[in-house]
């Protein structure tokens, strides 16, 4: 593509906190390009306005979600601080928690979260560059008119009027369209909708949330069986939410618990990390002990929250996250939503009504092959 | 297919009043507002197959002989079917000057671009944690900045500047892995 940026205009971008993908958006003469990239290509995705059926606009729960989760580092980081003796290390974790504190404010004030989509008749494109409402209502509002010079004005009323009810929809696999309806040619049957098993989401929160609470458990009783418990639940929720996320990649998982299983990785990832950091620390302090493989897991035994006033902020922070993201996610999940149905138990093959039709006999090789009466 | 508007967590139909600027809460739990525009209710137009050729002298299509061409492709002038032509905005092309504007980057038809300055700097902030490879980095970018100088970068990017600054970082590597090196042996 020529660098055309004389008839491109930025309409929007995606926020600098976006590290991991990134997008914008731009209106050309006659269509409206998303690009999006993850650091090393840009992929380039074109809806012409003459295409464009809507722009659809759903909550998101990232601000509610990191306003949950940015208090916790800043109060630990801000508590350290004060009880330090230190005063580089007091500036230092002042500061941290600081930055903490200032990304909380930022959250909060950049207004609810959103994400949007574009429809044209045959798909929808996720507009990522747009994650805030006020940035997403200046974003239609231009795209708005770019689109109406090229298709016209669509009163609300009329568009109400012509859209089909859900109850008026074809079933998935018909190709007709619904008698009364404003019709379409049947080119397309529609997609079925996409119903997500939210089981493993339910595993990784629960496993969680047990964390958390054997975590809060240690300020009362410390024991090498809970210690072990700690980890083996800490490092099994981590692994059954990629997991989760693993199986709901293709959609159909409400936005609110997907984003609460990423953030129960990241959260994983992070005690992970600290515990490692902490490993490492211990080994250069000790390099004696480094053959020694128990070493470390004795350390960790030995720890008693209210040792230093670091293992306290580690343990309270650690605690609350688990039981924060596990509670809540486990409560997203007790939600009622229609789910996936559980798998219906064979029904008897009856060979009186073999028609030979392939589509109505679950296993049509071995009952044209078996001509006796079926066992459930 | 009726006109609708789907959820874009699970596809299902949403409530009419949607279309009206209402907020709709769908069945999976997502609350969705729409902006909509006239395409949503226009009739979709049904493609072609393309006619089969009746007279023995009719122009046929460059890929399919048995069937009678109805556009010239305006990309390279070979003769299309109804199957065969791919109208973009008014331009036709047939699917093989697709594939080779993307490939060579034509207005408004290339899909996706490689950001070798991004790669380039990457390159080179990675020896940063590997030190004893550091120099080889270095010189590793410098080889992709002179490799793709010419590439275009990302849209809206400022020209060059990822790989000036890929250079500069190199050279800064470079010139401290000389520095080390004769320090610890000469100095």
């Amino acid at each position: 593509m020529s660098e055309t940026r004389k008839n491109r205009t930025r309409l929007a971008r995606s926020s600098i906190a976006r590290v991991f993908e990134r997008g914008s958006l731009w209106a050309s003469d006659d269509h409206l390009l998303v690009v999006s990239s993850r650091g090393y290509t840009e992929r380039y995705r074109r809806i012409y306005y003459h295409d464009l059926q809507a722009v659809l606009v759903t909550d998101s729960p990232r601000r509610l979600v990191f306003s949950l989760i940015l208090p916790l580092p800043a109060v630990a980081l801000l508590a350290l601080a004060f009880t330090w003796d230190n005063t580089v290390w007091r500036t230092a974790w002042g500061l941290a928690g600081a930055f903490f504190g200032l990304l909380f404010l930022i959250n909060w004030i950049k207004g609810p979260s959103v994400k949007c989509h574009a429809q044209t008749p045959v798909q929808q494109v996720l507009l990522g560059a747009l994650s805030r409402k006020r940035q997403a209502e200046r974003f239609i509002a231009e795209l708005a008119a770019r689109v109406e010079a090229a298709q016209g004005r669509l009163e609300p009323a009329e568009a109400v009027a012509g859209l089909a009810t859900p109850a008026e929809m074809p079933p998935p696999a018909a190709d007709s369209p619904a008698p009364g309806a404003r019709s379409r040619p049947a080119a397309v049957s529609p997609p079925p909708p996409r119903l997500h098993d939210e089981r493993w989401h339910r595993y990784a929160f629960i496993s969680l949330f047990a964390a958390g609470f054997l975590l809060a458990l240690s300020f009362v009783w410390n024991h090498p069986f809970l210690l072990s418990l700690q980890i083996l639940l800490v490092a099994g929720g981590g692994t059954l939410a990629i997991m989760a996320l693993a199986r709901g990649r293709d959609g159909g998982v409400p936005e609110t618990l997907s984003f609460l299983t990423k953030i129960s990785v990241g959260y994983v990832i992070t005690l992970c990390g600290v515990v490692f950091a902490y490993y490492i620390a211990l080994m250069v302090a000790n390099p004696e002990y480094a053959d020694d493989p128990l070493y470390f897991y004795r350390r960790l035994v030995s720890w008693r929250p209210g040792d230093e006033a670091m293992f306290t902020l580690l343990y309270l922070f650690s605690s609350a996250g688990a039981l924060l993201t596990g509670g809540f996610g486990w409560w997203q999940c007790a939600s009622p939503r229609p789910r996936v149905p559980p798998p219906v138990p064979p029904t008897p093959v009856s060979t009186a009504g073999n028609t030979g039709d392939l589509h109505t006999a679950p296993d049509a090789s071995e009952s044209n092959r078996d001509s006796g009466p079926r066992a459930p | 297919m009726a006109a609708v508007i789907r959820c874009p967590n699970c596809a299902r139909a949403l409530p009419p009043a949607v279309a009206g600027g209402e907020a709709a809460d769908c069945a999976c739990g997502q609350r969705t507002r729409a902006v909509a525009f006239p395409a949503l209710l226009r009739p979709l137009t049904a493609g072609s197959f393309g006619q089969r050729v009746i007279d023995a002298g009719e122009s046929t299509c460059f890929y399919h002989p048995a069937k009678r061409a109805e556009v010239v492709c305006d990309g390279c002038g070979r003769f299309l079917c109804g199957l065969c032509d791919i109208d973009m905005v008014g331009e036709h092309l047939c699917a093989a000057c697709l594939e080779t504007g993307n490939t060579r980057r034509k207005e408004d038809l290339e899909t996706e671009r490689v950001l070798h300055g991004q790669i380039a700097i990457s390159t080179v902030l990675v020896s940063v944690f590997f030190w004893f490879i550091a120099p080889f980095m270095a010189a590793a970018s410098l080889f992709i900045v002179a490799r793709y100088w010419n590439a275009p970068d990302g849209i809206g990017a400022t020209p060059k500047l990822a790989k000036i600054l890929a250079v500069i970082l190199s050279l800064l590597v470079l010139g401290g892995s000389a520095a080390l090196f004769i320090t610890l042996y000469y100095g």
